[in-house]
């Protein structure tokens, strides 16, 4: 059975489309990422399985209950965030974390121990007993991401969970992410940042203008649409001619070279890869300080899909 | 009440929902303004009456007037804590926390309207203490119908919020829904009736008028006719009677506290 499942889910704002048909088919224990420009309806298909609004046309699932029909059902797996969460401004996170964790029905020693992890968690403990009026943007995504976790849901849904954090808070919320993946519950995630969502997203649902792209694993996208770019920095600038030797080496297509990096489109699997890192190393003794695959191509695949989609 | 599967019921619910809401009355502080307003002026009422030596003879024609005044003051804490209590989850997005729990809006109304009810209550109570505190000092008796029309504020402030709620389900601000409320009471109801009852109807199917049962009850008045001399005019008085202002009043509080939860169910959160 499927996590999360829409069948050919349509929505009009009067008369405007913002979905178009989305069919949508997420396994349990994947982390899909929802991607697209603004306004291609990634929040209205969230809002729809949120049971915030209903669709026209169509049908939405979570764990196999009608996420409209049967929205309590539905929503006792689910955890969200939608947009930049608001909470009563005139409560503590402790509160408010209470109130959302007695409406899920948590017995009074789970609550207290599952508020003080979820607030670890987020780096929220100082803030525990602070009412939330006094928070910034950054902490209030954090508290909204506490509500996601506190009653251990098996989905979770997630509205640009990282939106108005600093650097650090982003990166913190990406490990969040990570562990609860690893912990084998399945993440829907909508987000307008690439590397957040190839960081943490073993899938992606592209939508524009109300209506699928494509949705695919990560890894297949970057092998259809586009060679994988691989960036090296490297400890000094290279010579040209030993660019122009790593040119001519088997699946690499181009390379281009600025100062201490080389920016190389590269054709291959991940064991090719591999090669090409060791050979580089080995064979042309090139210093090699890192070495990873860019967000380029995913970049590409995302405006190459948007473009043709217009 | 429906049992969920993990045990937890719409009544649980309903009752974690108005614990929060009274604590969001508690902190917002308007129930200590309301209850200073409620007793304010019931005190200025006996103080002026004292000051002036000017108390009827009988208790229950002090009493009648007494609590004629608390009709006002209903309206006032009614609109105060209902004004917000629907409109502001969708105004002040709070609704995208509160609305994705398997919680439902049903039972959200139900228990925001029980804690407006229970603050709304508490200086309608403290008005009738310093009451009958007074008719026991000035007269030295309480008349029972004292205890008629405390039950007949209540039904009246049910109206009210039931009222302010539909108009808090309806509308897209809070002030709005409290404003509409409010002059909805104190002056289009009110304007209302009196025209009616110039052309000699009575307006007895008016929420307003069935209210005002809360001194009836005390003081009982017939409805009288008076001529204006020297003039074709004539002034019709109509006074609420029992049972049929009971069951309007129930009317209204049904009807508009069921609409109230329909309409939020339908709203979408876009």
């Amino acid at each position: 059975m499927e996590a999360i499942a829409t069948e050919c889910l349509t929505k009009y704002y009067g008369k405007i489309l913002a979905l178009d048909d989305l069919n949508l088919k997420i396994e349990t224990g994947h982390c899909v990422g929802l991607l697209g420009p603004n306004g291609a309806g990634k929040s209205t298909t969230i809002k729809i399985l949120c049971n915030l609004i209903w669709p026209t046309k169509g049908k939405a699932y979570i764990n196999g209950h009608d996420a409209i029909k049967e929205s309590t059902k539905a929503l006792r797996y689910v955890g969200a965030m939608v947009e930049t969460p608001e909470f009563y401004s005139y409560l503590t996170p402790n509160e408010v974390l209470s109130y959302i964790g007695k409406l899920r029905g948590m017995t009074t020693q789970g609550l207290k121990l599952g508020i003080a992890k979820v607030l670890e968690t987020v780096k929220l403990s100082e803030w525990a007993n602070t009412k939330i009026a006094k928070f910034s943007r950054g902490m209030k995504q954090r508290l909204g991401i506490a509500q996601v976790l506190l009653h251990d849901p098996p989905v979770l849904i997630l509205d640009e969970p990282s939106l108005g954090l600093d650097p650090r808070g982003m990166y913190e919320i990406r490990e969040v992410i990570k562990t609860v993946i690893s912990e084998g519950r399945t993440i829907f995630l909508a987000s307008h940042m690439l590397r957040e969502v190839q960081e943490v997203c073993d899938s992606i649902a592209l939508v524009d203008k109300g209506k699928l792209l494509v949705y695919d694993r990560i890894e297949n996208l970057e092998k259809i649409f586009k060679a994988t770019k691989i960036q090296v920095q490297l400890l000094n600038p290279l010579e040209p001619k030993l660019v122009a030797r790593i040119e001519k080496l088997q699946n690499v297509q181009a390379v281009a070279a600025e100062a201490k990096e080389l920016s190389i489109s590269f054709k291959g699997s991940e064991v090719e890869q591999a090669q090409l890192l060791a050979m580089l190393v080995k064979d042309f003794d090139v210093p090699v300080v890192s070495f990873r695959t860019s967000l380029e191509a995913l970049e590409e695949v995302y405006l190459q899909l948007v473009k043709e989609g217009n | 009440m429906a049992k969920k599967e993990d045990g937890m019921s719409d009544l649980t619910q309903i009752g974690i929902v108005t614990r929060y809401e009274l604590l969001k009355h508690m902190r917002r502080r308007r129930v200590y303004a309301v209850l200073v307003i409620a007793a304010v002026l019931a005190l200025i009422q006996i103080t002026v009456r004292w000051a002036l030596n000017a108390f009827p003879l009988r208790a229950t024609e002090w009493a009648s007037e007494f609590f004629g005044s608390l009709i006002f003051i209903i309206i006032i804490v009614g609109t105060f804590f209902a004004g917000d209590a629907i409109v502001s989850e969708f105004e002040q997005k709070t609704g995208y926390i509160i609305f994705t729990n398997p919680v439902k809006r049903v039972s959200l109304v139900a228990g925001k309207f029980v804690a407006a009810l229970v603050s709304s209550l508490l200086p309608v109570v403290v008005y009738y203490l310093i009451g009958t505190g007074a008719l026991v000092g000035i007269y030295g008796l309480v008349p029972v119908e004292i205890a008629a029309s405390f039950a007949y504020a209540i039904l009246y402030l049910c109206v009210v919020l039931g009222f302010t709620f539909l108009f808090s389900a309806i509308l897209k601000g809070s002030m709005g829904a409290t404003l509409l409320s409010f002059f909805m009471f104190l002056l289009i109801l009110t304007t209302v009736s009196s025209v009616i009852s110039l052309t000699d109807s009575e307006p007895w199917y008016l929420p307003n008028f069935a209210g005002g049962m809360i001194t009836q009850v005390i003081n009982p008045l017939k409805d009288t006719v008076t001529k204006i001399p020297n003039s074709s005019l004539t002034v019709y008085t109509f006074y609420p009677k029992f049972p049929i202002s009971i069951i309007v009043l129930v009317v209204y509080f049904v009807a508009t506290l069921v609409l109230s939860m329909w309409i939020t169910q339908r709203k979408q959160m876009a």
